[in-house]
């Protein structure tokens, strides 16, 4: 039926609530019969929050050096 | 947002206020106050209890990051005050440590209180996306930490980037998240977690 892979575009429009209310609804419909595109999601949802922990972390690292520069680890 | 002098942030309703903004300049008063007084507490615990500096570090920056997706996914529930919440997380990562480096015989209900699978994983998924990220060319770390850690729109990507329009920034993060995807199923080490 949906032989074409769901995009990423696809995706973060529905991740993001972008999405009307029809193609909404197709959408989730789309995701009921489609092991592939749920797992994209899934997966995709998971990179996403992959991104925000990495970039977090490397803020951390920098208020670390800027509030306690003592006991910086060597690296 | 009120800050002291030192850049520190005062109250606590400001504090989680800060800790959620999309204002670069109040999200960094922000962690750097929880940063600055929660860390001492949490160090001084993990080095009285058969721990060093480097391993406070380590534990600490992992307990804010869960306290960073306990704020995002909304199950911080405000029942302790930031400081008790941070100091229980961190507590907790340290004595699991503690007990798989097998120096803590832990007893059956201190398990139960340890950081959830839940947790443990999205630290794993974290350290998966960061060797991932540093393969991709540093354009694109940039872009993909713009877009979804600065909440920058397309516009501002556009001046930043310097493309010629605002579909081509958008082009240009899609292209970049799609390589991210793609060394994601090569490896075969997709994150698994779920939801």
């Amino acid at each position: 039926m949906h032989k074409d892979p769901i995009t990423i575009e696809e995706i973060e429009d529905y991740l993001s609530g972008q999405l009307s209310p029809e193609a909404l609804a197709e959408f989730e419909t789309r995701l009921l019969e489609d092991d592939e595109a749920r797992k994209s999601v899934m997966q995709l949802r998971k990179v996403i929050e992959g991104v925000q922990g990495y970039a977090f972390k490397q803020k951390l690292k920098d208020y670390h050096r800027n509030l306690f520069p003592r006991d910086e680890k060597p690296e | 947002m009120s800050a002291s002098n030192e850049g520190l942030v005062e109250s606590e309703e400001d504090l989680l206020i800060c800790l959620s903004s999309k204002s670069q300049a109040d999200n960094d008063a922000g962690w750097q106050t929880v940063y600055k007084s929660c860390y001492p507490t949490v160090r001084d615990f993990i080095v009285r209890n058969k721990g060093n500096e480097n391993d406070a570090t380590d534990v600490f920056q992992d307990g804010l990051m869960i306290f960073y997706r306990n704020l995002q996914n909304r199950t911080f529930r405000k029942e302790s005050s930031i400081k008790t919440y941070v100091f229980r997380i961190c507590r907790n990562l340290w004595l699991k440590e503690l007990q798989k480096q097998q120096k803590l015989q832990v007893v059956a209900n201190e398990i139960a209180i340890s950081p959830t699978d839940d947790a443990r994983s999205y630290l794993i998924d974290v350290e998966i996306i960061t060797l991932l990220m540093n393969e991709l060319k540093e354009d694109c770390r940039r872009i993909l930490t713009e877009y979804y850690y600065n909440n920058r729109s397309m516009a501002e990507l556009k001046e930043m980037f310097n493309v010629s329009s605002i579909q081509a920034a958008k082009n240009k993060k899609l292209r970049c998240m799609g390589y991210l995807v793609r060394l994601c199923n090569e490896r075969g080490i997709s994150p698994t977690t779920s939801q």
